[in-house]
């Protein structure tokens, strides 16, 4: 009894630790970026383009956008992809050809990210400055949001693929045998049965995706330009917040205002990843709520 | 000549891998009546009743030779429509597997991807169905839930309405009311014996009792063997084969 009562108290703690630490993070990083905040509005800070740390100027809205826009291509050219690929190796593959593609995946999911950056700058790039751009009558270095997209599509996919693969092999052989007795061809199976029943736990490999893109930094940053501009296009650069703040971070830091406004990017990061995975969650509960 | 055998297999073999687990079974299966088919757990009779409407298609490492005819044609003849083959029987399986979709709209799917789309012949249909699966008045009031609310015993006859909706000519049944309560497991029963005017069906079963209320043909399969066949009078009562005595004495099981 009273060993189950230390037990109890132990794992409730550690269950603490997390939340604690998350706090601490978030306090760390707010208290830094309070000083500018004191000097100027939020909303200037947040959606003014100028981004000239010699002149004070600290507006965060090109790496904010460039955030957004390189996570929306990547997931938007992952999502396919990734669907797909699962769904082959689910429902279609045949077992040998399972169980040689799953651990390669598993592979692709653990290479170090600095790999795919080379990868990116060694073939992504001149890819797209050499072929892509021309074909859509555009002059490009290479180094651009779409560059950046389709590595760290690349990056996130092996996670999206691996999960769904696991929570498609999780509809019961009976369900899809129930459907099949009917007359069913295997792809009304698929499209009416398995989808249907695997939906939220497809959207949740989708979100464990989408937050991988959102913090990946250091494949990003080699391939996207890093120009604190809006992007004008998929072939202009762009310059995440990760970029910013792995590459400016520790230095430069005399600058008035610099270190303070790196700090209230990073703030902004994890507000923007904070806001999604509660939205995605809120989405998925009531998703499997309405399913049961 | 007396063709009244709806299904006949001929020198039916089923291996999964290098291991065979049905073994040369040939038998004929009258129409409008219920053949049970009873053995031991692990002597293949759900496979034998995959075998029917070929859901061994879907596994990989199983094998099927010889020929079951179906109103004379072989079923598993290279140019037979696999779909067309699985319409034409009903499946009831062990646990009932409602589609993840509304009560009318499980009805509804079989006749709807078989290319029936208005909306009254629809309504029509499901009504039908539920009818005559006995579940219409329970669930008449709120055919738009989620099928997964219905109690369990619901849901076994959510799946025999569902099976039914497609017209098939035969029901296949595996063990169809383990998974549910006496009071349950009695009204799929009232209904399987109210369906054989109209249907054939095949009912495998590891509860001798069921057998003795249901069969008016019993086939006991022993170790992928096809021991002995007959009306359910002569076999449950008086078997002619030693293992199928052993079997209904409780011997083996």
């Amino acid at each position: 009894m009273k060993k189950e009562g230390l037990a109890a108290r132990v794992s409730g703690l550690s269950a603490f630790f997390p939340v604690v630490l998350v706090s601490a993070i978030f306090l760390a990083i707010f208290l830094k970026a309070l000083p500018l905040l004191s000097l100027k509005s939020w909303s200037h800070l947040i959606f003014s383009s100028a981004w000239q740390p010699q002149k004070g100027e600290f507006g965060l809205w090109p790496f904010i956008i460039g955030t957004l826009s390189v996570t929306a291509v990547a997931f938007l050219l992952a999502l396919p992809v990734s669907l797909f690929t699962a769904l082959y190796l689910a429902e279609y593959a045949p077992n040998r050809a399972r169980k040689m593609f799953l651990p390669a995946i598993d592979l692709l999911a653990g290479l170090p990210s600095v790999i795919y950056g080379m990868w990116g700058m060694l073939m992504v790039v001149p890819l797209v400055s050499k072929y892509l751009a021309p074909l859509f009558g555009t002059s490009s270095s290479g180094y651009c949001l779409l560059t950046a997209g389709v590595v760290l599509a690349v990056m996130i996919m092996p996670t999206i693929i691996h999960v769904s693969v696991e929570v498609l092999g999780s509809v019961p052989v009976s369900l899809k045998e129930a459907a099949l007795a009917l007359g069913a061809t295997r792809f009304e199976v698929v499209r009416y049965v398995i989808l249907k029943k695997a939906r939220p736990g497809l959207l949740a490999a989708c979100i464990l995706g989408l937050a991988r893109a959102f913090g990946e930094t250091i494949a990003v940053l080699m391939v996207v330009g890093n120009v604190p501009e809006i992007p004008r296009s998929l072939f202009s650069p762009a310059y995440p917040i990760p970029a910013l703040l792995a590459n400016n971070y520790g230095e430069m830091l005399s600058i008035p205002g610099y270190e303070s406004a790196l700090n209230l990017a990073a703030l902004i990061l994890l507000l923007l990843v904070i806001i999604f995975s509660l939205l995605a969650r809120l989405y998925l509960s009531r998703l499997i709520r309405r399913s049961v | 000549m007396v063709d009244h055998g709806r299904i006949s297999l001929k020198g039916v073999n089923v291996f999964y891998g290098k291991n065979q687990v049905l073994k040369d079974i040939s038998l004929n299966i009258p129409a409008h009546s219920i053949t049970v088919i009873i053995g031991p757990s692990g002597c293949g009779k759900t496979t034998l009743l995959k075998c029917f409407n070929r859901l061994l298609d879907e596994v990989e490492e199983a094998r099927v030779e010889g020929e079951i005819l179906f109103d004379g044609q072989n079923i598993y003849a290279p140019e037979v429509d696999v779909t067309q083959v699985r319409k034409r029987m009903g499946l009831l399986s062990q646990k009932p597997q409602v589609l993840p979709m509304s009560i009318y709209e499980n009805v509804a799917f079989g006749p709807r991807i078989h290319g029936l789309q208005n909306k009254k012949k629809i309504d029509h249909v499901v009504e039908k169905y539920l009818r005559l699966a006995g579940l219409w008045d329970e669930v008449k009031a709120r055919l738009s839930e989620p099928a997964s609310r219905l109690s369990i015993g619901q849901q076994q006859r959510l799946c025999l309405a569902r099976g039914l909706a497609v017209e098939p000519e035969i029901l296949l049944c595996d063990e169809p009311t383990s998974a549910l309560d006496p009071q349950s497991s009695r009204n799929v029963e009232a209904q399987l014996l109210r369906l054989k005017e109209n249907y054939t069906i095949v009912l495998v079963t590891h509860i001798l009792r069921q057998a003795r209320r249901l069969a008016d043909y019993v086939a006991f399969l022993y170790l992928g063997e096809l021991i002995e066949f007959g009306p359910a009078s002569e076999v449950l009562t008086s078997p002619q084969d030693p293992r199928t005595r052993a079997y209904i004495t409780g011997e083996i099981s």
